[in-house]
């Protein structure tokens, strides 16, 4: 088995045994599928552009962007501030090994926790959500990841960044939506003419390739931040 | 061709090295080469002991100067990293892992061959039980200390650090680490020992690095260095039937800077050449006709050593 796998494995199990956090993730995804299947059940109905303007409102700048935050900061953060980083650092592992297998072990619990229940609840409101939950998780987990290895307060700038740059300057103009994870990721969701309070219409190529491109980025400053380390 | 042998080549080699952390001075012009054996890295806490060792294992890089373990950079040389061990000053553990599960997590990500076989023995080797079912969130501070050290023996690791490991440890774990350390070290294996407790250093050998304020203050022997510490006296307690008249003897061959007689049938001593003055006492004695009882050094002891050269008194 490689040291990625290792390190994966043991990522994945840590982030899973923090019953607290797991609550939280669990709440926020469950909820998603009750309310769609609220709207679903109403007398009135629910239509595919009220059902993507509830999913990408909820799902994509709620659900994902925060639980991304909570565990991928947390996943290789915790262990620099627990100081027991030290106890993997002192390992021959590659830089790029520990971060993949820390990010694909964040990755994997941010996908089954809450892209998961966001694919259901798009399901139940007719609205096509795997591409663009998948790749949102992708983007955000590789960022936090990062903010995790190279920052001392990772959960607030974190918090900051999706408050202030992803829901306020995002929402400022069709311009400042393109600096954005979440117009990507809404635009997969979103069919042209649809009015889902945030701005989309980025193509299908960039929809994709731009996550998938912060999300590496975000692994690859993750692997230069362990490399660079001073290990507590 | 010369008829000696070369040098061997240290397993530690450390060249003039500092660390800073802003305006903080921790580590200070460190030099120091280091080959097989148990020495102790003494110094009291802040001194830069743990700053020192985290450069060692490549945890941390000097600001200045260089480190060498095995001829190799620990910072950036990944396969150094099979043949270094350390345990780290900290409690704290990977939480949810049993014992067995965080030794063979060093293990497989280290690549040792047989991984559960060296699990077992290395938890074994340090009083432990392999098949314990409790996580490590559930064990005392002395079973936290064995567990890391386990960690940090499992890949039989050529250089071993350790900072402060016999903290929290009970006498007799103490005692069995302590031999542990001596076993590892006399197998031709490089055991460095950080520790602030003098008692535990004086049982580690006689091997001593002290560090204070960052600097290094002296090393090798600690007694070797008392020996060379020629503005302090040497002090001796010398229990005799006449000890005004080996007093006087003392004085008159200048053996003595200082003389007291302060009980009947003893005196202290104090000397500038405590090596001269053992070679010469006894025969000094003999000469005189006094008889000697006993002799004691009072101040050859490594607390007087490291009293001497971090509290300067």
């Amino acid at each position: 088995m490689s040291s990625a796998a290792r390190i994966f494995g043991f990522m994945t199990r840590k982030l899973l045994r923090d019953w607290g956090r797991i609550a939280v993730l669990v709440v926020l995804a469950a909820l998603a599928i009750l309310i769609a299947a609220v709207m679903r059940a109403s007398d009135d109905g629910v239509t595919p552009e009220e059902g993507a303007g509830f999913l990408v409102w909820y799902g994509l700048s709620i659900v994902l962007p925060f639980g991304s935050l909570l565990v991928a900061a947390d996943a290789l953060g915790d262990l620099r501030d627990e100081r027991t980083l030290v106890y993997l650092w002192l390992r021959p592992l590659r830089a790029a090994s520990a971060a993949a297998g820390a990010g694909g072990g964040a990755l994997t619990v941010v996908v089954v926790l809450l892209a998961v229940p966001l694919i259901v609840a798009g399901e139940i409101l007719e609205v096509p959500m795997a591409g663009g939950a998948l790749l949102a998780a992708v983007a955000y987990v590789g960022v936090f990841l990062a903010f995790g290895m190279l920052l001392s307060r990772p959960l607030l700038v974190g918090l900051l960044l999706l408050l202030v740059w992803e829901n306020v300057i995002g929402s400022l103009s069709a311009a400042t939506a393109r600096l954005t994870i979440r117009s990507y990721a809404a635009s997969l969701v979103v069919e042209e003419g649809w009015d889902v309070g945030t701005p989309v219409g980025r193509s299908l190529a960039a929809s994709i390739a731009v996550p998938l491109a912060v999300g590496a980025l975000g692994l690859l400053l993750a692997a230069w931040g362990w490399r660079r380390a001073e290990v507590p | 061709m010369s008829g000696e042998a070369p040098d061997p080549a240290p397993m530690l080699e450390v060249n003039r090295v500092s660390k800073h952390f802003g305006d903080l001075v921790a580590v200070s012009d460190v030099s120091f080469r280091l080959g097989p054996g148990v020495t102790a890295l003494l110094g009291p806490n802040g001194a830069g002991k743990s700053t020192m060792l985290r450069m060692l294992a490549g945890m941390a890089a000097p600001s200045e100067g260089t480190v060498r373990v095995l001829g190799g950079d620990p910072r950036a040389d990944l396969e150094l990293r099979r043949r270094v061990g350390l345990v780290p000053q900290q409690e704290s553990l990977f939480e949810h892992l049993r014992v067995r599960e965080f030794v063979r997590l060093a293990a497989d990500l280290s690549g040792t061959a047989d991984a559960a076989e060296a699990t077992d023995r290395a938890i074994g080797t340090v009083g432990l039980d392999p098949a314990d079912k409790r996580r490590l969130s559930t064990y005392s501070k002395g079973m936290r200390q064995r567990a890391k050290l386990a960690s940090a023996i499992v890949t039989g690791p050529e250089v071993l650090f350790l900072d402060e490991p016999l903290t929290g440890l009970d006498p007799n774990q103490r005692n069995l680490m302590i031999d542990l350390f001596h076993r590892i070290g006399a197998s031709g294996r490089c055991v460095l020992v950080s520790s602030h407790v003098l008692g535990e250093v004086q049982r580690l050998g006689t091997d001593v690095l002290v560090m204070g304020q960052g600097r290094l203050l002296a090393e090798g022997d600690f007694r070797a260095i008392r020996d060379l510490m020629d503005d302090r006296p040497s002090r001796f307690r010398i229990a005799t039937d006449s000890p005004r008249a080996l007093a006087a003897g003392l004085i008159a061959d200048g053996l003595a800077v200082g003389v007291e007689i302060h009980e009947p049938g003893a005196l202290t001593v104090a000397t500038d050449g405590a090596v001269r003055f053992a070679a010469t006492i006894a025969p000094l004695a003999r000469e005189r006709g006094v008889s000697l009882q006993e002799l004691r050094p009072l101040d050859a002891d490594l607390e007087s050593v490291f009293r001497y050269l971090v509290e300067g008194r």
